[in-house]
Formats: C-alpha cells, sequence, structure tokens
C-alpha cells in the first residue's frame, strides 16, 4: 500500500499457456473468516493482457475466494497461482493489484463471461500482481471447487430482468 | 501532528492493522479534499471519463473553471467510491495527476506519488436526448454501478427556512421541478443497454410536504416515475428510495405498485436535542419520535436489512448546538445503530461536506479519526445483528465507508 506496483512482462512460455486456454487454473487466496486461513480454488480461465497483466472474472465477491482476493489486496497478502498443462506445471506468486466493477476492462471480461450464456454475470474482475513465476513438481494442496452465489447478483442489463 | 500524508496514512495504518487501508484512505481523502491537476483535468475532458457540466444536485461550487467538464466519483484500487466536490476551496488537499508515461492517474501529496487512482467512467448514454428533447445526463447522477435519478429538484423544507442545516442541494439555480415520467423511462432504457454499466437505480428528490396528508403527493409522484423505471423490467429490480419517514400506508402503495425493493428514510441526527435545530422540516411535518416508528415499521414491508436510515456524519458536532466531544457524538450514534439494528434497520453513515450554501455554512470538519471510529464501531454492531447492505454496499452505492468494511463479512451464512 502507498507504493507504486511495477506490472513486468511473464515469461512468454506462460503468456503461451494462458492464452491458448488450455491449462487448469488454481488460486490459492487468505480467506479471512469460513474458512480462516490459505484455501485453494479451482477458477475459470485466467486472461493475460498486454503480457503482464493476469485477469480474473469473479462471479460473486461474497464468497471465500472473493474474501481472499478483498484480503490479499487490502492487507498486501501473497497468493499462490498453479497453471497446470499436460506436462507442465507453473506455480506463480501473485498478488491482488486492483479490483474492476466499471471501465473498459470490466466490460470485456463481462462480455466474455457471457459469450456461452447471455445471462452470466460477473459481479467483479480482478487484477492480480505475479512476483515470482517457476515450474514445480510439488503436488496440488487439496482444491475446493469455485463457490456457487447464494442469490446472482444481476446487472441490470442482464435478460433475467429484462421485459 | 504529521507533516505529511504518507505519515498519516501509514501511522494511522499502523493504529488500525485490522482496518482496511483504503477506508483509511477514501475517509482522509473526503476529509482533506481534492484537487485536480491541469494535466489531469485535460486528460478527464477525453471521451471515457468526461460527465459533462451537469450536477443533477443542483449544487453551486465556484471553483470549477468554466471550460472543463467535471469527472465522476474517484475509484481506488479496490473499486470504493471517493466522491469528491470539486472546485471547493480545500486547506491540505490531495492532488491528482496524470502520468502519460504509466497512463494512470497517480494519488499524490505533493511530488509524493501514494497511489494510482481511476475515475467513474463516463456512461454510453450521455451525450443523448429523450423523445421531448431532454438532455439524459441532465436526469441522472452516476456512480461506478449506481444510476441516480432525481424525480423533484425543489426541496420545499426551503420555504419559510426548514431547510436541513447542512443541505445546499439545488442551491445552484436552474431547477427543472418535477422529471418527466416518459423522460425517465426513455433514459433508463437507455442506460441499461450498456453491458454490466449499472447493478442499482436510486431515487430521491426534494421534498414536498404537499398532498391530504403531509407527503401525499410526493409519494404519487415516485410511484409515476418508479412505475416508469419499472417499464423496463419484467419485475422488480434492484433499488432504492431515499425519501421521509412515510405512513405505512404510503408505503404499502409504494411497494405493491411499483419495482422497488429497499427504502431509506434519513434520520439525518439521531439526538432528540439536535434533531429539531438541524432538521427542522422534519420535526414539522414528521417529528422526531415518529420518523422513527415509521422507519422501523417499514421492516414490515420491506423486509430486514432493506430498509436503511443514514446519519449526516460529523453535522452532530458542528457549532454552535453540536456535541463538545468526539466521545458524546460516538456514543450517540453507536446507540441509534444498536437500536436500528435490533429492528432490523441499517444504520449508516455519510460524510458532513459543510458547503457555504448550507445553513451551517462551512465549518472545519471532525478530524480522520472520529470517522475511522465511527465506521468501525458501526459496522461491528451492525455485524453482531447479521445486517449486511446488499442496495448500499462499495458496489451498488459506495458512499459509506463503513459498509465497505462488510468485504471481509462471511455475508451469506449469516444473514
Amino acid at each position: 500500500m502507498f507504493q507504486l506496483y511495477e506490472k513486468k512482462k511473464l515469461p512468454l512460455e506462460v503468456r503461451k499457456l494462458i492464452e491458448a486456454d488450455r491449462c487448469s487454473v488454481y488460486l490459492q487466496v487468505p480467506c479471512p473468516v469460513n474458512p480462516s486461513g490459505p484455501v485453494t480454488f479451482s477458477c475459470p480461465s485466467l486472461l493475460c493482457e498486454n503480457g503482464s497483466t493476469l485477469l480474473l472474472g469473479l462471479e460473486d465477491e461474497h464468497t471465500a475466494l472473493g474474501r481472499g482476493l478483498v484480503n490479499s489486496l487490502w492487507f498486501d497478502r501473497e497468493m499462490t497461482l498453479w497453471l497446470r498443462d499436460t506436462d507442465i506445471t507453473y506455480k506463480l506468486s501473485v498478488k491482488s493489484l486492483r479490483c474492476l466493477i466499471t471501465g473498459p476492462v470490466f466490460t470485456r471480461m463481462l462480455l466474455r463471461a457471457r459469450l456461452s450464456d447471455p445471462s452470466a454475470e460477473i459481479s467483479c474482475a480482478w487484477e492480480l500482481l505475479w512476483q515470482s513465476c517457476a515450474p514445480t513438481q510439488e503436488p496440488l494442496p487439496a482444491t475446493l471447487p469455485l463457490p456457487v452465489p447464494a442469490a446472482p447478483d444481476l446487472h441490470l442489463d442482464n435478460p433475467r430482468l429484462r421485459v | 501532528m504529521y507533516n505529511t500524508k504518507r505519515e498519516l496514512l501509514e501511522n494511522t495504518c499502523a493504529a488500525n492493522p485490522d482496518l482496511s487501508p483504503f477506508v483509511i484512505l477514501k475517509l482522509s481523502m473526503l476529509c482533506d479534499g481534492v484537487l485536480l491537476s491541469e494535466r489531469a483535468l485535460d486528460h478527464l475532458q477525453t471521451p471515457l471519463y468526461n460527465f459533462g457540466k451537469v450536477d443533477s444536485f443542483g449544487i453551486q461550487f465556484q471553483g470549477r473553471p468554466a471550460d472543463k467538464a467535471m469527472p465522476g466519483a474517484i475509484l481506488l484500487r479496490d473499486a470504493s467510491n471517493v466522491y469528491i466536490n470539486y472546485g471547493e476551496a480545500f486547506d491540505a488537499p490531495y492532488l491528482v495527476d496524470w502520468d502519460p508515461s504509466r497512463e494512470e492517474f497517480l494519488l499524490k501529496d505533493g511530488e509524493d506519488v501514494l497511489d494510482t487512482v481511476d475515475f467513474v467512467p463516463r456512461p454510453a448514454f450521455f451525450g443523448k436526448s429523450t423523445s421531448r428533447g431532454t438532455p439524459m445526463e441532465s436526469l441522472v447522477d452516476i456512480r461506478a454501478q449506481k444510476l441516480i435519478l432525481t424525480a423533484y429538484e425543489r426541496c420545499r423544507f426551503w420555504e419559510g427556512g426548514h431547510q436541513c442545516g447542512f443541505c445546499a442541494f439545488f442551491t445552484g439555480g436552474g431547477s427543472h421541478g418535477e422529471a418527466d415520467c416518459e423522460d425517465i423511462y426513455e433514459t433508463v432504457r437507455e442506460a441499461v443497454r450498456e453491458p454490466g454499466r449499472f447493478s442499482e437505480i436510486f431515487l430521491s428528490g426534494g421534498s414536498d410536504f404537499g398532498g391530504e396528508h403531509p407527503f401525499d403527493d410526493e409519494v404519487d409522484r415516485y410511484i409515476r416515475i418508479l412505475q416508469a423505471v419499472g417499464r423496463n423490467f419484467s419485475g422488480r429490480f434492484s433499488s432504492q428510495l431515499m425519501a421521509p419517514a412515510y405512513t405505512k400506508a404510503q408505503l404499502r402503495r409504494l411497494y405493491e405498485e411499483t419495482g422497488l425493493t429497499a427504502y431509506c428514510p434519513n434520520i439525518e441526527i439521531w439526538d432528540e436535542s439536535l434533531f429539531p435545530l438541524l432538521c427542522p422540516g422534519k420535526e414539522k411535518y414528521v417529528g422526531r419520535n415518529e420518523w422513527i416508528r415509521r422507519t422501523v415499521d417499514a421492516v414490515e414491508i420491506f423486509g430486514k436489512g432493506k430498509v436503511c436510515t443514514q446519519v449526516v456524519a460529523g453535522a452532530e458536532l458542528s457549532s454552535p448546538h453540536g456535541f463538545k466531544t468526539i466521545e458524546e457524538a460516538l456514543e450517540s450514534n453507536f446507540k441509534a445503530c444498536e437500536f436500528f439494528a435490533r429492528n432490523g434497520v441499517i444504520f449508516l453513515s455519510t460524510i458532513w461536506r459543510p458547503h457555504r450554501y448550507s445553513k451551517l455554512g462551512y465549518q472545519k470538519m471532525p478530524p480522520l479519526d472520529y470517522y475511522i471510529r465511527l465506521s468501525r464501531g458501526l459496522h461491528d454492531i451492525r455485524r453482531a445483528y447479521g445486517l449486511f447492505c446488499t442496495n448500499d454496499d462499495y458496489k451498488h452505492c459506495g458512499n459509506h465507508p463503513d459498509s465497505d468494511l462488510e468485504r471481509l463479512d462471511d455475508y451469506v451464512s449469516v444473514v
């Protein structure tokens, strides 16, 4: 906090992996409560923008994953991202950099979510700042599926609300 | 006490390690104000940020350059909203500058860069007019996800000098009176064409006590407008009406005849002796105790957590009649919050920004520490009662530092 964060380019092989959308993505976040402590989630696909910014769309922030992302942003807490391809797994140290609820990047993430389902939603989009990246042989920690929102947080243009 | 804002912020965060530093920063920016550098203001004239020159709340500000449009609210990196009265005279403001090499706005204290910020983007429907020729942006105000409609650009409490002491709404002149329903329908229809742009509709206006019973005319007006909004939706839509404390019969009409989901009759000031002094119009046409009773009764119609009431935090410490100490003010507000929470009502704070055209005039604001303790206390009390904001959280509203704190709470399993 109270500093400028510098983004750097991801290694080319990692960028290609993300851009090809062929890896499984797992994110371990520092959950503040229920549960408390590091929790790993299987995430929807990640985006890489400009070769350096990692973007994640979140359907609902009122979940353990959402709380973990906020916790990382507010208190500069580290998270771990795993990108698992058939033959290789990369482990990245990341932090939440920015939460977006409006603007061109948020809109792009929302439209991406709505490609297959026009009534799909994301509540917010997250920019992650990566700090280190290396292949790993370590086994993945136990993961939880992505939390399902209790009540959908619909934007007013959502077809489910419209005439 | 501190020589720089960095010292202030870092020490305050260290003293409150469990509190979001973004809430601390937001409160500090609200207290000290923000200036826009010429470079920043120039970049804010670009289509992404240019909000034009209309202010639907009609507040007059003297320090705004005539040839430049003002932007929307500032967005911090955690998406929280900082609503600045651009053009006010601030004593020791922050500075927002534009860095062309980073292509980002920088929040600074002199030359010291504290963080990057952004601004609420201009909505796609700005620049369009209704079929009656009304510029759509003249009917609304905008936050990141909130579409604010003003039903009535007058407040009749000003007749006879009964306006709330802190209020400067509609002092800019040029009031449009009552909004046209067809204009509202078309504006909302256009606004919600933009994917993911809005998740909340907020309706308010100046108070109008006319009618067979006080506020009957106003209730009729709000119903007409909400029905016009509702033509765009198949059922209820996330929305809040900020209005006086109505009778149950009036509220029942509002709920049953429209798609409204939440209601907010602002108490403004809790203290029994201060209320009639700072809100003489509300005292005259409803009365404090009746206002409180009606607010609690509204839960029966809208449901627990769907009725809110707000205080103008800091006005309770204003001269000449306000509390003399911060402790007294905190005690009063926490007592109010506890009472309302017990009755299923969400009690929130908004930050008082003194204005020269209000009855209270320009006064020094309470210190940052007051607002930090207030935000923390209100959040803690509501959480203990399982009350969390839906319509007034950081995303659907953005005007309440205390509700910003809810983002770490286990919201779903408690409610």
